[in-house]
């Protein structure tokens, strides 16, 4: 029995261990971010509390460098390239999923083959296409090659072919059209799908640095990932740590919250197959 | 509504490029007069769903034409043909209520037929009230039985009043109890509505009970039509014999010889007292299954063969009564009391199977230490087929 | 089933179209600019085709440099983070209160901004003139000499960079691996335990081999994930990763791109190949061997 109890405790050490890993980083950001410029310039040792907590970080985010600004540019980013990709995962997936056309499964083949593609391949390609297209610095440029994902398709068919045939062909003798048995049935029932691959593209969005900075130069177009570089860059004068943490604790916390109402459908999302970008 | 089903032929591509088309129907020449409820009855893979959904319109037949009374729907859209289609695992859609499940087929409606909220609830009341589930209207499907989603889904394919109702396997996803309440109630709806409709069921009895006519398929062909009483007393061939009744029909292999029906080596009926099949007129309405052209039939030609004909002689299990004089031996191998009745399962060289089953009357059974009962056979209950073709030679008188 | 060939392509034809214009298209055309000499992007024009680019960027010792960066990164993570998370999902599932919770806290890497946290990862690491930061606090405490991270000597970058990817890929692989657990069926266990069968071994004779194919599904999508590096490391060491000598192979192509030393859409493209033809011979490599030692 005596065994048994340090074995259990043991697992605890290292569970609590790892948990404390994971979440110091996440501490210390918002802690940093509520101690003023002096106190924690002051801290040749950095204190593991503080005393007076102060929001003037928080303001100085928003004030001193245009945060606001890259927020909102990501929720247009985010909400534009999230929507399109629905309406167009949907519609192909419905086409894989339940018409029959000639050369479906040629069709699909090669679609399942572009899942393995490596955007690094592409995305060379895709700079210069739309640097000649005049599309640099704007929304149009930054959403288009971000829209399309494959494994979304094929994990909306996988759940679309889930429902029973017989559903369809009931709706057919009445006399629905594809469309309609789309958007009353289908949709309806695959529900849960298609809010979780929502919320992953969202993540996705949120988090998107590579293809941004590529494409924006202009700081009326970055979005957070590029803000908090350009922060990190130029921002508040390089040393301005406190106000650099505000700027983060503010990045993260839509994310931690979306994760926290949706965790279940997030975790079972990612489960299903999703990798991080 | 009459529906006529003239030459129909369905062929599907084969899996691969060699193996070339599967025909699913073959040839299927068939009138249902208005109002009745036919029974398709046949295994699996038999064609009797193909039928159906040519009927309903979801399939295009390969040849052949269907009516609606005069008129041609062979090219007409499932939507214009006015049928409604019951599913074997009901296709409720999960997300709506129950009325709006039955009110569903009412919001496709366009132009003229376009219906207000208003008609279209009243109408969904109607339907449900017919199929008595009008309590049920707000709940969702997962919240009912199975027998109550059943009723439900038979409201959705009437709310329509639909000119031809028709059900695939509706009962087979029911436990055994429900099934045969389901079963009279579909009868019952069928006749106040007076839908002409078309059932699709593997299971013999079910076809049986329910039906005013059957239609036994196999393997794409129509083997006999007629009422069930007739089909079952007058099988046309050994395939439609075996595979209606419960127990199923006992086959032996047979030969006649001098005039006799002969199971091995016991002489078991005399030929003159079975009715010649050249003589029958067959029944039901234009099945293909009447076949004798001519060959191997007739009581003339059988008298002048010399020497055996091998057939196969099947005999129905109450054709059987304990005789201790009887022509035909088996072997004892035990007796299963029903209550009323009582099973007696013996064995015999000749016989087909692994195990005869013979239905007596409980007075009669044979004793626990008999090692050998000996049968005679009741007129019309045994039959005589084609050993190759399966095609009857002889039966009832 | 009716075939509706135009309704069919009409629903397909939105995904398409961003497709072939965004994937098929670049795809063709990454192995024409590889091919072509010196392509200008503002006069169009290239000197001449050939396997030039690829050689150029095999001579450049930045591209050297980002190749050792990444191949160091893969071989240190992939093992460690494999292993890692194998045991505190293990750790994990044998546990029932506050199971919910661990799980919830191992998985907030996950979504969090790579940028943001690594500007904190950063500052735990970093020696300034004003601090030393928190991490040299602890390593002062246990008598260490105090290093800088972030600035100082390659094997301290590197190991704040290999640190700082296994903290972020962990909760994608705890989560696969606790859920591999769970689906083995509990009839193992008992008949295991039935025949008196020790822990260790109903580990490594039971519990592995039924999840080997997730293990080996990880340390492929490991190995890839770990070969395209960039984000945390710009997040770590700034965008002139060059700079820092801490580049990687992803990090190369789009510095070849654009930025300070960009417009050589060329080499990136012939360094983009070069990237999937590594990623390809190490899937396949991994696949052959999997297809070995997994049992299913």
């Amino acid at each position: 029995m005596g065994k048994k109890r340090i074995k259990t405790a043991l697992i605890y050490i290292l569970l609590v261990l790892w948990a404390l890993i994971v979440l110091f980083p996440f501490y210390w950001m918002i802690l940093t971010s509520l101690k003023s410029y002096s106190a924690y310039n002051s801290e040749y040792i950095p204190k593991l509390y503080t005393l007076s907590p102060t929001l003037q970080n928080y303001v100085e985010a928003f004030t001193a460098v245009p945060l606001g600004k890259y927020l909102l540019n990501t929720l247009i980013f985010a909400v534009c390239t999230t929507a399109i990709m629905v309406v167009v995962s949907v519609l192909a997936a419905y086409a894989f999923a339940r018409l029959q056309f000639r050369g479906k499964n040629l069709v699909f083949t090669l679609f399942l083959a572009l899942m393995m593609l490596p955007n690094e391949m592409v995305i060379i390609t895709n700079f210069v296409t739309i640097t000649n297209a005049g599309l640099r610095n704007s929304f149009p440029g930054l959403i288009l090659p971000s829209v399309m994902s494959v494994f979304y398709v094929y994990l909306l068919k996988e759940n679309f072919e889930m429902v029973p045939d017989s559903l369809y062909l009931a709706a057919k003798v009445d006399g629905t059209s594809d469309l309609k048995y789309l958007l009353r049935v289908m949709i309806p029932i695959c529900k849960p799908t298609i809010i979780t691959i929502i919320i992953l593209k969202a993540i996705e969005c949120w988090n998107s640095y590579v293809w941004p900075r590529l494409i924006t130069d202009d700081q009326n177009y970055y979005l957070v990932s590029n803000g908090i570089q350009e922060i990190r860059e130029n921002g508040f004068g390089r040393e301005n740590i406190p106000a650099m943490m505000a700027a983060v604790v503010i990045i993260s916390i839509p994310l931690i919250v979306l994760f926290l109402i949706f965790r279940n459908k997030i975790m079972s999302g990612v489960l299903r197959g999703g990798t991080k970008g | 509504m009459k529906v006529t089903l003239k030459d129909i032929t369905k062929r599907f591509p084969g899996k691969d490029k060699k193996s070339g088309p599967v025909t699913a129907v073959d040839d299927f020449d068939f009138e249902i007069p208005s109002g009745q409820l036919v029974g398709l009855l046949g295994p699996s893979g038999c064609g009797k769903s193909t039928t159906l959904m040519m009927i309903c319109g979801l399939e295009k037949p390969t040849e052949g034409r269907i009516f609606f009374d005069d008129e041609d729907v062979t090219d007409v859209p499932p939507e214009e043909r006015g049928v409604g289609l019951v599913f074997q695992n009901y296709a409720l859609y999960p997300h709506m209520t129950v009325e709006q499940n039955i009110m569903f087929p009412l919001g496709n409606l366009k132009g003229a037929d376009k219906l207000s909220k208003e008609e279209m609830k009243k109408k969904a009341l109607e339907a449900a009230r017919l199929v008595q589930i009008e309590d049920l209207l707000q709940r969702r499907p997962r919240e009912l039985s199975g027998g109550q989603q059943q009723r439900v889904a038979i409201a959705r394919a009437l709310v329509k009043m639909p000119r031809v109702l028709l059900m695939d396997e509706p009962l087979s996803n029911l436990d055994a109890r429900l099934r045969l309440q389901t079963r009279v109630e579909i009868r019952r709806i069928q006749r106040e509505t007076g839908i002409t409709t078309v059932f699709v069921t593997h299971d013999q009895e079910e076809a049986m009970s329910i039906s005013d006519t059957i239609v036994v398929m196999n393997k794409g062909v129509v083997q006999q039509i007629g009422r069930p009483q007739e089909v079952y007393d007058d099988p046309h061939n050994l395939f439609v014999a075996t595979f209606l009744g419960t127990p199923p029909i006992n086959v032996f292999d047979g030969s006649l010889r001098g005039g006799k029906v002969y199971i091995g080596e016991d002489a078991v009926y005399d030929i003159d007292s079975l009715d010649p099949e050249t003589e029958k007129e067959t029944s039901g309405s234009g099945a293909k299954a009447d076949g004798n052209s001519g060959v191997k039939k007739g009581p003339g030609r059988l008298a002048d063969e010399a020497g055996d004909i091998p057939v196969s002689v099947a005999i129905r299990p109450e054709g059987f009564y304990l005789d201790p004089e009887g022509p035909l031996h088996c072997s004892l191998l035990g007796v299963e009391v029903m209550g009323r009745d009582v099973t007696v399962i013996s064995k015999h060289p000749a016989f087909r199977g692994e195990s005869i089953r013979t239905i007596v009357d409980a007075e009669n059974r044979p004793g626990d230490v008999q090692r050998e009962v000996r049968f005679r056979i009741r007129p019309g209950k045994i039959f005589v087929f084609d050993k190759e073709t399966g095609e009857r030679l002889y039966g009832r008188k | 089933m009716e075939t509706n060939n135009k309704k069919a392509w009409l629903y397909l034809l939105p995904g398409a179209v961003f497709l072939v214009v965004f994937m098929v298209y670049p795809l063709i055309d990454v192995f024409i600019y590889s091919l072509e000499e010196s392509y200008n992007f503002a006069s169009q024009t290239s000197r001449g085709t050939g396997l030039f680019n690829f050689s150029y960027i095999l001579h450049d010792p930045y591209f050297l440099q980002a190749v050792r960066n990444t191949a160091l990164c893969v071989i240190i993570t992939v093992p460690i983070s494999t292993g890692l998370s194998l045991l505190i999902a293990f750790a994990l599932s044998s546990i029932r209160p506050l199971k919910n919770l661990f799980q919830t806290i191992y998985f907030l890497p996950y979504v969090t901004n790579t940028l943001a946290v690594g500007l904190v990862f950063m500052i735990l690491f970093k020696k300034t003139a004003y601090t030393d930061g928190m991490v040299n606090l602890l390593i002062h405490f246990f008598h260490g000499p105090t290093i800088d991270f972030i600035d100082g000597p390659y094997w301290a970058k590197m190991f704040v960079l290999c640190f700082y990817v296994i903290w972020i890929v962990m909760p994608f692989k705890i989560l696969i691996l606790t859920s591999a657990l769970a689906s083995v069926d509990e009839n193992y266990y008992s008949a295991a335990r039935v025949d008196g069968t020790r822990g260790g071994r109903i580990f490594l004779r039971i519990t592995l081999p039924m999840i080997s194919p997730t293990v080996f599904y990880l340390i492929i999508t490991g190995f890839i994930g770990a070969f395209k590096e960039y984000a945390d490391a710009v997040a770590l060491f700034g965008t002139d990763l060059n700079a820092a000598q801490m580049n990687t192979i992803v990090g190369y192509i789009y510095d070849m791109l654009y930025g300070d030393s960009g417009g050589y859409p060329s080499y990136a493209a012939a360094a983009a190949i070069l990237l999937f033809v590594i990623i390809l011979t190490i899937t396949v490599v991994n696949l052959l061997f999997s297809k070995k030692h997994v049992y299913y």
